[in-house]
């Protein structure tokens, strides 16, 4: 298992390389640069040039690209142009409260999805199941700023009971999570309906039916452990997204995390700290994803690693 | 003439147990409905439309929904019913192009990674990851950044980023072992690499493609109006349902109808598609039909 | 972005502490005025409060409360000091030698003196490229601390703005020494004399200012002759206009600019009192005045004439968050007269027509306008991603179809803007300015500024000529003749056509009392104190 990680890891690399090359041609791609967006709309020429010639921009797209690398081997992802800061500073300052909403957002659709799945399986063509199937769908089919934006109207508004942005208390991180788990509850309890139902099969479940209570119980806990494999790769994907920041969220919410500060880098052109974003992206996508199929034996030891 | 009806006969036949199963999911029978009253509303637009959907008529501005404007008017005095009818052609066409760049562009990936694998399925997955390593919204806000908004380039970013999911899916199928001894055959005959597999393999994972794809066009059209909400989907002043939502949050006290009847709009049309991509595989895949 | 920005000035002016109407008697003690918090709304996240490295909105308008200027801009646009108690001019007109205040400390315990400002306004010059303000002091040849309280800048040639931006929150001065302890990155270490100073600053989500206990320097009309009453102001980030409502609804923040829809549900509201300000600025619809078709005049007269100011600001504003502008310098700002309205090419439907028909550009079946060698007509306006941006051009669309030209709408977000404009993308450009100097012709009317911020591309000697000798004159009599030229040149020409001057109404909660409001409808804080 401990070389299976580690090929992994290493095989990760390349992907990484290939995901600082494509920012590099993406940010080369955006019209207009950092010296142009910091010196704002009443600068002269030259002093755009000038800021241009300090953050190094008049060099050849290469050179730029092997100074990054050369920072990165040195453990430093560079200077915001902006704030003049370390990017790795700036962006630890984000990742906790984008982890925090990842986290809540994961735990609350996992625990509500295979819940209403396991509830759809088990009265499978009865009442239950289609009514919570309707819930899933519809949730399916709400664009998430709308349910942002009704939250904010019926909580925090109309009720007070939650406030309307920051991330100060805990009643502010309701809100937000709620809004970011509609979508993922409703993919996993359809999965895990659909999984259910084809680990129970119908005679298995009939015959589940036809015994007692506990044995039933026993069988369903059974199925369930099989049922649950594939909404492990749900959860990873989901995680992974999660922690790249989901900025329309974020920013209805005035939430500090690195979705807005990745999108904000964007507009000011400030390419170390879009490359850095990224790059953490893409980092806890592939860690999420190795986790995954490291759970995915341990769900399933059928599963083989060489 | 008897020839004739023999064969309608044997047509009918054929597609009868795929009818019946059709009509004995109520999903797909309501998916269907909405999905073909949303094409026949883009289809006809400008007869089911009464007014023209960006002219402006300053005098009737913020009027609530009355026997004139159905749905009522906007801050321009714009009829909303006329924008809203008018922004489902918006709609198809973000929906059944993104879906189209992504599909055509996956499939092709999928097919060439799971026919020759080796290096070359090597080099498509790294580049499949790079893709999904990518933070997908991030990248489409920095395309419309680019390019400026506009639908074409809406259609591009969500197409760009979403053809992984269907070169996964091809290349996972056709890398399965039936399909796998049927390659092998047609290779060992001698057949061309594209004609087995245009021919021998693509027809065989049409139908998942297409229960992809239907997820899909909804998702396209849920982040199409969540960049539109943002100002960074389609330029003004087109009817997309996002960009009306979004100009009718800012009167969500005192025009609802501005926001109520796009945001309703967008959530039927999505739940159609979704509603079709269900009942499809209830029908397309037998395992877990009724 | 545009409302945090028209928020600026007047929250600016109030915390350089300027000169507000004579105060009435105070009733109770200042000691039972202390406490209590402020909570402002931050549209963009702030960057960097290092006030030489930055034009952000927010950060300019935090810098109002943390530094102070040498002079402030009264409410009859001229300068009295701040920081320095009095100042003169040299004969030849190229230095300034400014007698500083005394007992002035930065709030890191240093003393306020010519080397500190020497200091301030060398490193401006040595890192202020991102500065709006760098360009001006590219024009000082030396600073000098002649002794402690004398300090004097030279001046390579004469300069009639440089006023302008002495008073700006950029020229704020620092203190050396906390400059130095926090080896020149004060992004979040800001020092200054400030009624203010900078107690926390979380990224992202809130700055916190808390009260200067030591001030007891501002400008003679205030009451109060100490420190600030209120504890503790607060810049909330909330992005989303939306929100921003919401959160002032739910009492979450204290003061918000308003849009026109929603000024009369808070007007009505007796949680709130509004508060009506000018703006130092005007949007304008510009034509590239470079490039055919718009290096022709006579074109940009036609369509200028089919532009109906009056609906903008009645369907956008609803007559209430904007007034017309007839001229290329607004109503708020020095060098506006009115008697230039004369030359203003108005709304008229039939001329645009005539220019239009007399230009070529005839109209065909389909009522639409082709050029004269026959191809079809679609100019293209650029203009930024802003809603407010994006309900003029719709608007300006429907107004040139009624003259049969078929208008074409390019919103850029802004950093794409900045770029695609000097290159000359466009045919149309929609903005606006903000910039309380008459000069303002300098930076976007003026030849050397074609390839940055001059973003209609227009160049004229004639105009180049009024530009410069309006810079250099110091008599503001004849400075002000110079200035109704030049705009009467302008509107003559018609590079811009000017639209409207926004204004602000600023809804701010009820338990701050005692805050004043000027003429022009600066507000005054150092005042003011928060009922518990």
């Amino acid at each position: 298992m401990g070389r299976y990680v580690l090929r992994r890891l290493v095989l990760a690399l390349p992907v990484l390389l290939g995901v600082s090359v494509a920012v590099f041609l993406m940010i080369e791609l955006v019209p207009g640069d950092p010296a142009t967006v910091l010196a704002g709309d009443t600068a002269s020429a030259d002093q755009v040039e000038r800021i241009r010639h300090e953050l190094g921009l008049d060099q050849p797209l290469p050179v730029q690209y092997l100074r990054f690398v050369e920072r990165l081997a040195h453990g430093s992802l560079g200077e915001s142009t902006r704030t003049h800061r370390e990017v790795l500073l700036e962006i630890a300052e984000r990742f906790p409260y984008t982890l925090a909403l990842a986290l809540g957002a994961v735990t609350l659709s996992t625990v509500v999805g295979v819940g209403l799945g396991i509830l759809a399986a088990i009265n499978r063509g009865r009442a239950g199941d289609h009514v919570t199937m309707g819930i899933a769908i519809v949730g399916l089919s709400v664009p998430t700023f709308l349910l942002a934006i009704v939250g904010i109207i019926v909580f925090s508004l109309a009720l007070h009971w939650l406030p309307v942005t920051g991330a100060r208390t805990w009643q502010s991180y309701i809100l937000p999570i709620v809004a970011l788990s509609l979508h993922s509850a409703a993919v996993k309890a359809r999965i895990t309906r659909s999984s259910m139902l084809e680990v129970l099969g119908q005679e298995y479940l009939r015959t589940a039916r036809a015994k007692g209570l506990r044995e039933r119980l026993v069988i369903l806990r059974h199925a369930l452990k099989n049922a649950l494999i594939p909404v492990t790769t749900i959860v990873g994907l989901q995680f992974g997204a999660l922690l790249g920041g989901a900025f329309i969220i974020e920013n209805i919410f005035g939430w500090p995390g690195v979705g807005r500060l990745a999108v904000q880098a964007i507009f000011n052109r400030d390419f170390p700290l879009v490359q850095g974003t990224v790059l953490l992206v893409a980092v806890a996508y592939l860690l999420s994803n190795l986790v995954v199929d490291v759970l995915y034996a341990w769900l399933d030891p059928r599963i083989r690693y060489g | 003439m008897a020839s004739a009806v023999l064969a309608a006969a044997a047509r009918r036949r054929r597609v009868t147990p795929l009818l019946r199963r059709v009509r004995r999911s109520p999903p797909l029978v309501v998916g269907l409905v909405l999905f073909g009253a949303l094409l026949l509303m883009a289809a006809f637009a400008p007869l089911i439309a009464p007014a023209d959907p960006i002219a402006i008529q300053v005098s009737e501005r913020l009027q609530p929904p009355s026997a004139a404007h159905l749905f009522g008017t906007d801050d321009f005095g714009r009829d909303l019913f006329s924008r809203v009818v008018w922004g489902s052609r918006l709609a198809v066409r973000l929906g059944t192009l993104s879906v189209l760049v992504a599909a055509t562009g996956g499939v092709a990936l999928g097919l060439v990674a799971g026919y020759y694998r080796g290096w070359v399925d090597n080099l498509i997955s790294r580049l499949l990851e790079v893709v999904l390593a990518f933070p997908g919204e991030l990248f489409a806000i920095a395309i419309i950044a680019v390019l400026g908004p506009s639908l074409d380039n809406l259609i591009v970013a969500l197409g760009l980023f979403g053809w992984p999911g269907y070169a996964r899916l091809v290349r996972g199928s056709v890398l399965s072992a039936g399909q796998r001894e049927y390659v092998e055959a047609a290779r060992a005959i001698g057949a061309r690499a594209s004609r087995v597999m245009l021919r021998h393999i693509l027809p065989n994972v049409v139908a998942p493609v297409i229960i992809l794809s239907a997820t899909r066009f909804g998702g396209a059209l849920l982040a199409g109006s969540g960049l539109s909400f943002i100002g960074l989907g389609v330029p003004i002043p087109q009817p997309e349902w996002g960009a009306i939502m979004a100009t009718g949050r800012d009167y969500i006290g005192s025009a609802w109808w501005i926001v109520v009847f796009p945001g309703v709009l967008i959530a039927t049309a999505v739940l159609g598609v979704n509603l079709v991509g269900d009942g499809l595989r209830d029908v397309l895949d037998p395992r877990l039909g009724d | 972005m545009n409302r945090i920005v028209r928020l600026a000035p007047a929250l600016l002016l109030a915390a350089a502490a300027c000169a507000a109407p004579a105060p009435t008697g105070q009733g109770g003690t200042p000691a039972s005025k202390v406490g209590g918090s402020v909570t402002f709304v931050a549209t963009t996240d702030p960057d960097t409060l290092d006030l030489h490295q930055t034009s952000n909105p927010v950060s300019s308008t935090i810098f109002g409360w943390i530094y102070e200027p040498l002079i402030y801009q009264d409410l009859d646009n001229t300068y009295k000091g701040l920081l320095a108690e009095s100042w003169a001019v040299s004969s030849d007109n190229r230095a300034i030698t400014f007698k500083l205040r005394k007992g002035v400390t930065f709030t890191d315990g240093s003393p306020f003196n010519a080397e500190a400002v020497k200091f301030t306004f060398e490193r401006l010059v040595r890192v202020g490229a991102k500065s709006p303000i760098f360009e001006t002091f590219k024009n000082i040849a030396s600073a000098e601390a002649k002794d402690e309280t004398t300090f004097v800048l030279n001046m390579k040639e004469p300069s009639a703005p440089i006023f302008h931006d002495l008073q700006t929150a950029y020229a704020g001065i620092l203190s050396p020494s906390a400059v130095k302890a926090a080896n020149d990155n004060i992004g979040r270490a800001a020092v200054g004399t400030g009624p203010y100073k900078l107690k926390e600053f979380q990224t992202g989500q809130q700055i916190t200012l808390e009260r200067n206990a030591d001030y007891k320097w501002p400008p003679a009309l205030f009451a109060n002759r100490g420190a600030p009453y209120i504890q503790e102001l607060r810049y909330r980030v909330i992005p989303e206009p939306a929100t921003q409502l919401a959160a002032l609804d739910a009492g979450e923040v204290d003061v918000l600019g308003l849009a026109a829809k929603d000024l009369a549900r808070y007007s009505a509201d007796g949680r709130f009192k509004i508060y009506d300000s000018f703006t130092y600025g005007l949007t304008y619809l510009g034509f590239d005045a470079k490039r055919p078709p718009f290096d022709n005049a006579k074109l940009r007269q036609a369509l200028s004439r089919a532009v109906n100011k009056s609906e903008i600001v009645q369907v956008v504003f609803e007559n209430k968050l904007a007034k017309v502008s007839c001229c290329p310098i607004a109503e708020s700002i020095q060098g506006y007269d009115p008697k230039l309205k004369d030359f203003e090419l108005g709304y008229d439907v039939a001329k645009a027509k005539a220019g239009l028909d007399e230009l070529g550009y005839k109209a065909g079946a389909d009522g639409l306008r082709a050029t004269p060698d026959g191809k079809p007509f679609k100019p293209v306006l650029y203009t930024s991603t802003s809603d407010t941006h994006g309900k003029i051009s719709t608007l300006l669309q429907a107004q040139f179809k009624a003259v049969g030209v078929d208008l074409q709408i390019k919103q850029l977000e802004a950093g794409a803007l900045l770029a695609a404009t000097p290159k000359a993308e466009h045919d149309l450009y929609l903005n606006g300015y903000s910039w309380n100097e008459p000069d303002m012709f300098s930076l976007f009317l003026s030849c050397d500024r074609i390839a940055s911020s001059n973003r209609v591309l227009y160049c004229n000697p004639e105009l180049e000529a009024l530009i410069r000798a309006g810079r250099t004159e110091l008599d503001q009599g004849k400075r002000m003749k110079i200035y109704f030229d030049a705009q009467k040149l302008t509107m003559q020409e018609a590079p811009w056509q000017p639209l409207y001057m926004p204004v602000s109404k600023t809804a701010i909660n009820v338990k701050i009392q005692d805050l004043k409001q000027g003429q022009a409808g600066g507000l005054y804080w150092h005042d003011a104190w928060v009922k518990q």
